[in-house]
């Protein structure tokens, strides 16, 4: 942890957030992109770049001008063709985290809000990344994007990340479509896109930036952080809801709207997990009350998982072409 | 214990209100924020119940302290026995006021006074006092309050009194003076009160048509008394509509044979069509009936031919609800024939003559036609005793006889003008003046000569002695006489106005009981220029002025005085009325007792005179007032309630003076706050424990 020497605030900051617990179950793990990342170092992940390495990509026919180092003499000895050996690029990854810290965020049942738990899984994510050599950016967004900073791995990083985290406040409503459809237009390299929100907004919205995303080549993460009350919806007393974005106030008898609350909000949780099947982004519902190190831990395992089996089918398919 | 506002009891039913409370719970408290409303819908705040009483106690305490509230409020007092029997308190003195002008002659309307009256003294207790009051244009106490030291039985005996004497009643046919009857109702009520007593009421019972044309006049300079209230009692006609009609005074220019005729609609009326026919006193009618379109509250004015015939004395209006003021008297014009005698040399057609201009002077009018008897200067001056000419103009030299004559005319009261003549002498003037060095003599003057030094004062010239009017500087003598009075034994001559030298011009002098004047200059053209100017036909009125006066219809109104007007008053010595009563009339010839609209006949020995008197105008307005135009006078009307009504009224005033004595309000509001206190204790008391659970 080079960012913990350089200043004590930092450090306190950065034990407020990341949690320890998550941070000794998960070390030994990686964070691997599903997609293929387009970075500037070598790292673990896949590039579309072909460059120098052990990992062998595909056969191309030989044209006048390519470099006769990567002739395949072998091949051309056995079939009189000549055929260029190409090699997958390994690179490292460009995590894009995006952070809701709306208002509505700030609703919390239990001991924390939504918001905190966001921000020490985005601390957490951020500080395992940058660990493992990648670069990691942060955009912290309500109905628009406030703060920005780029994906970066130089030291100091992890500082900026957890000050901007810290500093932030919640903004007013929530707007997730403008955040992203920017993001999707101020990002041209392949990353990975974590979004670390609520979706207590309409699905229809985000429905085309997320798929743009997905066009650019973006690995999506959706992250949807709920408190254990609203998924539940466990209120007894008649009361005056008053809503944290909007400040609208309506009067609610839980008892009597409880069955038809979770039959909305079961539908919109379907159809959020529809859309993300649909464009491919994984979508992962954490609760205020789990445990963050047990779900970055099962996260990165399945991920890992994922990631090697992808791996591993680009093996075949190239073995395929062999 | 009775209470004084009832209507605060209701405030006992809020009694359920802390057990409504008690059992209905309003249970939305506080707020829950939360992330997003996009999931929830609204809901009705719902009511729970609560089947069972919780705190009994405090649920007593609450209800006690509303009661004491509502007691509080309603100001309970405990009646004491001795208070309660108003009826048998000292009683009340009312006047009761009664209008019995003419207007109260409309159909139905003095039964329905005589109704009233009698139901207010039914309803009067034995010790109230009464007294009856009527008014047309003078108050008249019919019967009066019981004098102080008088008996019990007596006094008790008021308002049988009243009802007795109000059975001889009955509507006059004079106006309604509603001021002055109101004013002698106080004045009466104001010196009867016990001055011991300040819950005694004084109450006017005005029992009237209360109609527009009511004189309130009496008022303005009143003072209102203290304490004394009207009631008015309004009684109003089953038919308002009522007009009337007027024959207007003639103009100097019209046609004597007809009548201008207003006819006024009152505004309360319904009809707008009117006929108005001419009646003779036998009450037949004369002609055709004439229509009048008059629309309510206006007038309209007509003119109508008189009928000739000499029985004809009223004019009717037909076709209003109100007969009383229909009939409008009129006696025939009375054209006098004045008579001027004239003795002098020149003829009638003579243009440089006296009488050319005289009988110019003196022309026909309406009420007059001049006769002249011209006679030559030789002729004597013998008159009829019995009617003697009304002047006597003399333009020649007099024999002594005739001087003699004239003198005996003057004596009698009569007026006589002697114009000097060139060949006067001054022999006549000197019997006639009894100045025995009179001396005439003729002069021509070289330039001309004026009237200066008049004495406006006296009656002949006060016409001019406005300073418009007093410019005779125009008149201008070219021929007069001098006239050298000498020594005025009797000082009875005047001089009214001399010459601008100095020389008397026009002279006065009172012989017996008439009056002979002088002009010492003719009014010819040839003489001077008096005939000609605008001074001269006011000027030689005034010899038939005092006739002029005697001969005009006054119109009069039922209680002026007519003075008879005949040539002598004493010549007249009765009046017959209308209802053919004769009564002896005074030695200053004046009739006053016209109690009744109709045509009225001074009777003398030797002639007989009418007169009409008809209703006042003012009584045919009839249009009812409001009451309250009697505020502005200080006039303090007073609510128009029952004996009973205003026994409870007194009633209510005595509860409220024990009330304020006892005050038991205070306890009970008292009693609440203790309540209210020991309810917020044992509240308190109640919710610590409850607060201990919550937490543990």
């Amino acid at each position: 942890m080079p960012e913990s020497s350089d200043n004590s605030h930092a450090a306190t900051t950065k034990s407020l957030m990341i949690d320890q617990s998550a941070l000794m179950r998960i070390k030994n793990l990686e964070l691997r992109a599903k997609a293929v990342m387009e970075g500037f170092m070598s790292g673990l992940h896949r590039s579309p770049f072909h460059g120098f390495s052990v990992e062998f990509s595909e056969y191309r026919e030989y044209s006048p001008g390519d470099d006769l180092r990567y002739l395949d003499w072998r091949l051309y000895a056995r079939s009189d063709r000549y055929y260029i050996k190409r090699f997958e690029d390994e690179t490292n990854l460009r995590c894009h985290l995006l952070v809701d810290l709306s208002r509505s965020m700030d609703f919390g049942s239990g001991e924390i809000t939504k918001a905190d738990y966001v921000r020490t899984i985005a601390a957490t994510i951020s500080y395992f990344l940058i660990t493992q050599r990648d670069a990691v950016g942060l955009s912290i967004f309500d109905e628009e994007i406030r703060h920005v900073i780029p994906p970066r791995y130089r030291s100091g990083q992890l500082h900026r990340l957890l000050s901007a985290l810290e500093s932030s406040s919640g903004g007013a409503h929530t707007d997730l479509a403008a955040p992203l459809e920017q993001l999707a237009l101020t990002v041209s390299k392949r990353g990975m896109v974590v979004l670390l929100t609520d979706f207590l907004t309409p699905i229809e919205a985000i429905d085309r930036p997320l798929r743009q995303l997905r066009m650019h080549g973006h690995d999506v993460i959706l992250m949807r952080v709920l408190d254990r009350a609203e998924s539940t919806f466990e209120f007894d007393d008649p009361t005056m809801f008053l809503d944290l974005e909007n400040n609208r106030q309506l009067y609610v008898d839980p008892n009597a709207v409880r069955e038809t609350y979770l039959q909305r909000f079961n539908e919109h949780s379907d159809r959020l997990a529809d859309l993300a099947g649909a464009v491919g982004a994984d979508l992962i519902t954490l609760h205020t009350d789990d445990a963050v190190d047990v779900f970055l831990h099962e996260f990165l395992t399945t991920r890992q998982g994922k990631g090697r089996q992808v791996q591993r089918r680009g093996q075949m398919r190239s073995g395929g072409v062999q | 214990m009775s209470v004084l506002f009832p209507l605060y009891l209701f405030g006992l039913l809020a009694v359920g209100l802390p057990l409504a409370f008690h059992l209905l719970r309003k249970t939305p408290r506080g707020q829950q924020l939360f992330g997003s409303l996009m999931f929830l819908s609204p809901a009705r705040p719902r009511l729970t119940r609560r089947s069972r009483l919780d705190h009994l106690l405090l649920l007593l305490l609450r209800a006690l302290a509303v009661i004491c509230i509502a007691l509080a409020f309603a100001r309970p007092f405990q009646r004491i026995a001795a208070m309660m029997d108003l009826s048998r308190t000292a009683g009340n003195r009312v006047v009761i006021l009664v209008d019995t002008s003419a207007s109260m002659r409309r159909t139905g309307l003095w039964d329905k006074a005589r109704k009233e009256i009698d139901q207010r003294l039914d309803a009067l207790r034995p010790q109230d006092q009464v007294a009856l009051i009527s008014f047309d244009d003078t108050p008249e106490i019919i019967s009066s309050f019981p004098e102080k030291g008088a008996s019990s039985r007596k006094r008790t005996q008021s308002a049988g009194v009243a009802k007795q004497a109000m059975l001889g009643l009955s509507p006059s046919w004079r106006d309604s003076n509603l001021g002055a009857g109101l004013a002698a109702a106080a004045d009466l009520l104001d010196a009867a009160k016990d001055k011991d007593r300040t819950d005694e009421l004084l109450d006017i019972v005005l029992v009237s048509d209360f109609q527009e044309g009511s004189n309130l006049d009496a008022l303005q300079s009143y003072e209102w008394p203290k304490g004394v209230s009207v009631t008015v009692q309004l009684v109003d006609p089953e038919k308002p509509t009522n007009a009337t009609l007027r024959i207007l005074p003639a103009e100097d220019d019209a046609d004597p044979s007809s009548v201008r005729v207003r006819v006024s609609n009152d505004s309360d009326s319904q009809k707008e069509e009117f006929r108005l026919v001419w009646r003779t006193s036998s009450d037949a009618q004369v002609g055709e009936a004439t229509s009048v379109y008059a629309p309510p509250g206006q007038t309209r004015v007509v003119r109508l031919e008189r009928p000739p015939e000499a029985e004809v004395n009223r004019l009717t209006l037909l076709g209003d609800d109100a007969e009383f003021d229909n009939q409008f008297f009129a006696t025939a014009p009375l054209q006098r024939t004045l008579r001027v005698v004239y003795i002098g040399g020149d003829k009638a057609d003579d243009a440089n003559g006296l009488i050319y201009y005289l009988q110019r002077a003196f022309a026909d009018g309406p009420f007059r036609k001049i006769e002249f008897d011209l006679r030559a200067p030789s002729e004597p001056l013998v008159f009829d005793q019995e009617d003697p000419p009304d002047s006597v103009v003399i333009g020649a030299d007099l024999s002594d006889s005739q001087t003699a004559q004239l003198k005996a005319y003057i004596s009698s009261g009569e007026r006589a003008l002697v114009v000097l003549q060139e060949k006067s002498t001054a022999a006549s003037l000197r019997t006639l003046l009894e100045i025995p060095d009179l001396t005439v003599e003729n002069v021509v003057e070289r330039d001309y000569a004026m009237l200066g030094q008049i004495e406006f004062r006296h009656p002949l010239f006060a016409a001019f002695a406005d300073p418009r009017f007093s410019d005779f500087t125009n008149i201008r003598f070219w021929k007069r006489r001098r006239l050298t009075l000498g020594s005025d034994q009797t000082k009875s001559l005047k001089v009214l106005a001399k010459f601008d030298n100095g020389d008397p011009a026009i002279l006065e002098k009172s012989i017996g009981g008439g009056q002979l004047y002088l002009l010492a200059g003719g009014w010819s053209p040839s003489e001077s220029q008096l005939a000609l100017s605008t001074k001269f036909v006011p000027l030689v009125s005034w010899l038939l002025d005092r006739r002029e006066s005697e001969t005009t219809n006054p119109q009069l109104t039922v209680g002026d005085a007519a003075v008879a007007a005949m040539d002598n008053a004493s010549a007249a010595d009765r009046v017959e009325t209308p209802a053919g009563d004769s009564i002896a009339l005074g030695e200053d010839g004046r009739f006053a007792t016209t109690d009744e609209p109709g045509v009225y006949r001074f009777v003398g020995d030797k002639l007989t005179t009418t007169f009409a008197v008809n209703l006042n105008p003012r009584e045919s307005a009839t249009a009812a007032l409001d009451p309250g135009v009697l505020e502005p006078f200080g006039v303090r009307l007073g609510r128009n309630e029952s004996v009973a009504e205003k026994l409870d009224r007194q009633r209510q005033k005595q509860d409220t003076e024990l009330e304020f004595e006892q005050s038991y309000w205070r306890w009970f509001l008292a009693g609440a706050l203790l309540l209210l206190a020991a309810e917020s204790w044992l509240s308190g008391w109640y919710s610590r424990p409850v607060e201990q659970g919550l937490t543990t």
